[in-house]
């Protein structure tokens, strides 16, 4: 059989063959930059006409139905938590320029919110299909959907230490959910194309020009600066404030392999960005090594246990003792009539906040070694004598025949970062369990 | 010996040279991986076919302007991507490269259809194996968002965890795919 990539391959090679005999000495590698600089000139130009003329007014809230992120996840917001800072980003392009602003959930849990700024004001703009394009500056709800955000668990003095990378936001700042999403990049997968039920009209896809990255992060009060590198250069420039804030701003890359939207990573060191080194003010520096990505005490050489200036969690965590409890476990019958296990428990403690939760890993039969299944329990924060509820097989592929074992474990934050990720996280076994499943 | 970005460097150069074996051993290396991209965002094995006919078309014409500051399966992901979207605003696949190299268009029969279909999957099964190896969260994560294309609100609501967990799961998922594969290769 004639295969057809073979067949593209072989014209592709003569394609090769051709352009020995044609190809000029050396590409002309001028004449493919300069569109891009005219580009680029015309941009800030333009939007910084804008700016300057006084043009971006003020339009409606981002959200006019107050939206409710942080009482979804977070408990709600403290009072008086909600806070600017004084970091200002020219936006790759001109016009406004990108800000932060911070805020601490009654969970326990600290976030930082990145838009665009005016006149003190944190926002997006009614560009890139968002706002229908009416060039207006749409403020942000502290409590937004579409804003581009990152929360992380507070340390010991209620600060924040949390560093993002994303990339392909829209120069908008705007990504917010239908009707109003605003534009996607091209890899978007159906999901943020078609919206939720792809039934939908598409989003628009986003120009290429309007796409950025952004690197943002709090670094603690001892961060005096970041050193990053970018279109091969070196550059240093100070933290801001006593949070150690940092954000920069770049246009996307059409070759970066952030290839889907808003893809990024948090962490405790920044990662996968142009930063290289954190500078504290004792004179500690951190370089970040190939493997910042794993985290933990590798993240810098020298090696750093935790981030400088990170305190410990004041109430240390409860022992295997004090959490240990009996498990009751039920074969089911759910859904389509097939097979799940319910296992509860009455919780010997409170769980208040983020800092601590309950979990349940199993493993079953055909599952590689070291492999288990993994998932929450229901209430994620039961009181004291409250029964709390795993349920497995509900979802996914049936339970397969066989012994099933499995533990319900606790975890309580003890180092940096969130929950389940941080190094320092302390575990605790509740019971164990095992059924044989029909 | 050189990394495998290095020999692959080193490919592209010779591309840029004319040297046709160069080329193969750079397309059969990235053909499968190319093919499963576009199959999997486009859903259709003749569009897939299409496009990946013009980005290894647009590396001839461009293996010469490859300038080394991305790796070069970034940058060959990079066309990929651009043609992508190209294809979705003009609601066509661009032939400009194969135009630009006279090639003449390649017809698909229901076999062709098919191996479209096989070669797609090839660009899977490296992963489905480094992604057996990963522990069961992270590769929930990672699935539900590089396979099923969910946003990360929802993928947090189903696995019920922080949007930040399945950020940084899905972020250390990749890289731990990456060294995998890297290591397989």
């Amino acid at each position: 059989m004639n295969d057809v990539f073979d067949e593209l391959e072989s014209q592709l090679r003569g394609a090769v063959r051709a352009r020995r005999r044609t190809r000029p000495l050396w590409p002309r590698r001028g004449h493919r930059r300069t569109p891009a600089l005219v580009l680029l000139a015309m941009l800030v130009i333009s939007a910084g006409a804008l700016a300057a003329g006084g043009v971006i007014r003020i339009g409606a809230p981002a959200e006019p139905r107050t939206s409710s992120y942080y009482a979804l996840k977070g408990g709600g917001i403290v009072k008086g938590t909600v806070r600017l800072l004084g970091i200002s980003t020219p936006d790759a392009a001109g016009g406004l320029p990108w800000g932060m602003r911070v805020l601490s959930t009654k969970r326990g849990e600290g976030c930082v919110q990145v838009g665009r700024l005016l006149d003190g004001k944190l926002g997006a703009l009614g560009q890139d299909s968002a706002f229908r394009n009416d060039r207006l500056f749409h403020e942000f709800s502290p409590n937004t959907f579409g804003a581009e955000r990152s929360c992380s668990l507070l340390d010991g003095s209620d600060r924040l230490f949390l560093n993002a990378t994303v990339g392909d936001i829209p120069a908008s700042a705007w990504k917010g959910n239908y009707p109003d999403k605003g534009c996607v990049p091209s890899t978007a997968g159906p999901y943020e194309r078609f919206a939720e039920d792809g039934k939908r009209k598409p989003y628009p896809v986003c120009p290429q020009a309007d796409e950025r990255n952004l690197y943002y992060g709090l670094l603690g009060p001892d961060a005096q600066s970041v050193t990053y590198t970018l279109d091969g250069h070196s550059h240093t420039q100070p933290t801001i404030g006593p949070e150690g804030a940092y954000l920069l701003v770049t246009k996307a890359s059409p070759t970066q392999l952030f290839n889907f939207n808003a893809g990024g990573t948090q962490d405790v060191v920044p990662v996968d960005g142009p930063i290289t080194e954190l500078h504290y003010r004792d004179g500690a520096t951190c370089h970040l090594t190939s493997h910042s990505w794993i985290g933990g005490k590798d993240a810098c050489a020298p090696p750093l246990q935790v981030p400088v200036g990170w305190v410990s969690p004041r109430t240390p965590a409860p022992t295997g003792a004090q959490i240990a409890a009996p498990l009751h476990i039920r074969l089911i019958r759910a859904r389509q009539g097939r097979h799940a296990l319910r296992i509860s428990f009455s919780s010997r403690i409170a769980i208040a906040n983020a800092h601590s939760t309950y979990t349940v890993r199993w493993h079953q039969p055909g599952m590689p070694p070291n492999v288990y299944g993994g998932g929450p329990l229901i209430p994620a924060f039961p009181r004291v004598g409250g029964t709390v509820t795993a349920r497995i097989g509900d979802y996914g592929p049936p339970l397969r025949p066989g012994t099933t074992t499995g533990e319900i474990i606790y975890q309580d934050q003890a180092g940096p970062g969130n929950l389940e990720e941080a190094g320092g996280t302390v575990q605790r076994t509740v019971g164990r369990f095992t059924i044989h499943v029909p | 010996m050189g990394s495998p970005r290095d020999d692959e460097v080193g490919l592209l150069r010779r591309v840029a040279a004319g040297d046709e074996d160069a080329f193969s051993a750079f397309y059969r290396g990235h053909l499968d991986a190319v093919v499963a991209f576009f199959q999997r965002r486009v859903g259709d094995r003749e569009l897939a076919f299409d496009l990946t006919a013009e980005t290894f078309a647009a590396v001839v014409v461009s293996a010469g302007s490859y300038n080394e500051d991305a790796p070069p399966v970034a940058w060959l992901f990079g066309i990929a991507r651009n043609k992508l979207r190209e294809s979705l605003r003009r609601d066509r696949v661009a032939d400009g490269a194969r135009r630009r190299l006279g090639m003449e268009p390649i017809a698909l029969d229901d076999a062709a259809l098919e191996r479209v279909e096989q070669r797609a999957g090839g660009g899977e099964s490296g992963l489905q194996r480094a992604l057996s190896e990963l522990p069961q969260d992270t590769r929930a994560a990672l699935l539900a968002r590089l396979v099923e294309e969910q946003g990360y609100g929802e993928i947090a609501a189903r696995l019920k965890c922080s949007e930040q967990v399945v950020r940084q799961r899905v972020h250390r998922g990749l890289k731990q795919l990456r060294a995998s594969l890297e290591e397989e290769a």
